[in-house]
């Protein structure tokens, strides 16, 4: 299973595509549910939470690399969503919108976190052995042929470590989640060209880091 | 800056990576009854501070101070300088009040220390530096322990250890 990509979702499924966000856009059951959560049915906010949950927690998950805390911010996240489900007006889709207070939530967390918390990793799935880059990447030539995925997970987690906030934030949400750079742009409220801008800083440090990996 | 020349693809697959990383089985599954549990008992969503602080101050207002101090430097020290002062400003005002007059006090006092040693040497020595080993026997004292010891509310009892019992 890939974390970006919920399997028993289909409403989940894949990045919002560009462009698809409005009052008038979103999915009249999804549009029906927030105005149930919204009365404080809390049957019709947990499918929402269903519908979301593995993205948020896979977002906040790449920002901390630790999965204690990605599961506690996570269901902050969606605790506080709740509570400020009223002043959610639909200017864009629910998830746009619940992605937002995550990532703003995680930042808080980072930025008060005194020190460099351990890695506490999520295990690779199976699948990671038989993807067809991972496979190429791995089997290359190349000094460092005898990595192991699980070496490569984690050298992977600390060179992401090392990035600031919304440079790693960036890079998780295109890179690693495949939002578009509009996307990435309404959930960190700025404009498209610091989004560019922050990727390609972001890609630079990231390829120095791993430099050893990637000649 | 133009970000097209620069190839990043060797980078993008080794970031696939991540996409294979998935939390302990079943860990979605109770996601959203854990959500919905932590609604029901009234959570807010806010993350839970350091044990001790929370309890004794739950106040929004207070945490949001604390994590100013926490996250600016300067306006903690200034804050500590300015807890400080006070505290030393209250310790002098205890120990040295406007009008007492008592010179051990005055001298033990921080601010007017200077003005005790400009100050003429009080003509009869304090009971407080009175020593047993001086030859020079000083002035009588006011209220000196002496006095204490005759007035019939002073009286130790043990003093009548030493006089002759009746009763033998």
């Amino acid at each position: 299973m890939i974390m970006t990509e919920p399997a028993s979702r289909k409403a989940a499924k894949g990045p919002p595509e560009e462009g698809a966000e409005g009052a008038g856009s979103a999915p009249a059951e999804e549009t029906e549910l927030v105005q149930r959560a919204r009365r404080g049915d809390l049957r019709a906010y947990d499918e929402l939470v269903r519908r979301y949950q593995e993205r948020i927690y896979a977002t906040v998950y790449h920002m901390t690399s630790n999965h204690e805390d990605a599961s506690d911010l996570a269901q902050e996240a969606f605790i506080k969503a709740f509570h400020a489900l009223k002043s959610f007006k639909g200017g864009s889709s629910f998830y746009t919108w619940v992605y937002r207070i995550a990532v703003n939530k995680t930042i808080n967390f980072l930025k008060q976190r005194k020190h460099k918390a351990q890695l506490s990793l999520d295990d690779l799935d199976l699948n990671a052995e038989h993807d067809p880059d991972l496979v190429a990447l791995i089997s290359e030539k190349t000094p460092r042929r005898e990595i192991s995925l699980t070496e490569l997970q984690e050298r992977l987690n600390v060179a992401m470590q090392k990035l600031s906030e919304p440079h790693r934030l960036v890079v998780t949400l295109h890179d690693v989640q495949g939002l578009s750079h509009e996307e990435i742009a309404k959930i960190m409220e700025c404009n498209i060209g610091t989004v560019r801008s922050r990727l390609f800083y972001a890609r630079q440090q990231l390829q120095a880091y791993l430099s050893d990996y990637l000649k | 800056m133009n970000p097209e020349p620069e190839n990043f693809e060797r980078l993008r697959r080794l970031l696939i990576v991540k996409r294979h990383e998935q939390p302990p089985p079943g860990f979605f599954e109770g996601f959203s009854r854990r959500v919905i549990a932590r609604l029901e008992a009234g959570e807010t969503g806010e993350a839970a501070r350091a044990g001790l602080w929370r309890v004794l101050w739950p106040g929004d207002w207070l945490g949001g101070f604390w994590d100013a101090l926490e996250r600016r430097p300067a306006l903690a020290g200034a804050f500590g300088l300015s807890v400080g002062g006070l505290l030393l400003t209250g310790i002098l005002c205890s120990v040295a009040p406007a009008g007492s007059g008592n010179p051990a006090l005055t001298r033990g006092s921080l601010s007017l220390a200077a003005t005790a040693a400009a100050a003429p040497e009080p003509a009869e020595p304090s009971a407080v530096f009175v020593s047993s080993t001086n030859g020079v026997l000083p002035a009588p004292l006011q209220d000196s322990l002496f006095e204490r010891l005759g007035a019939p509310q002073a009286q130790p009892q043990f003093i009548r250890v030493n006089e002759p019992l009746v009763s033998q």
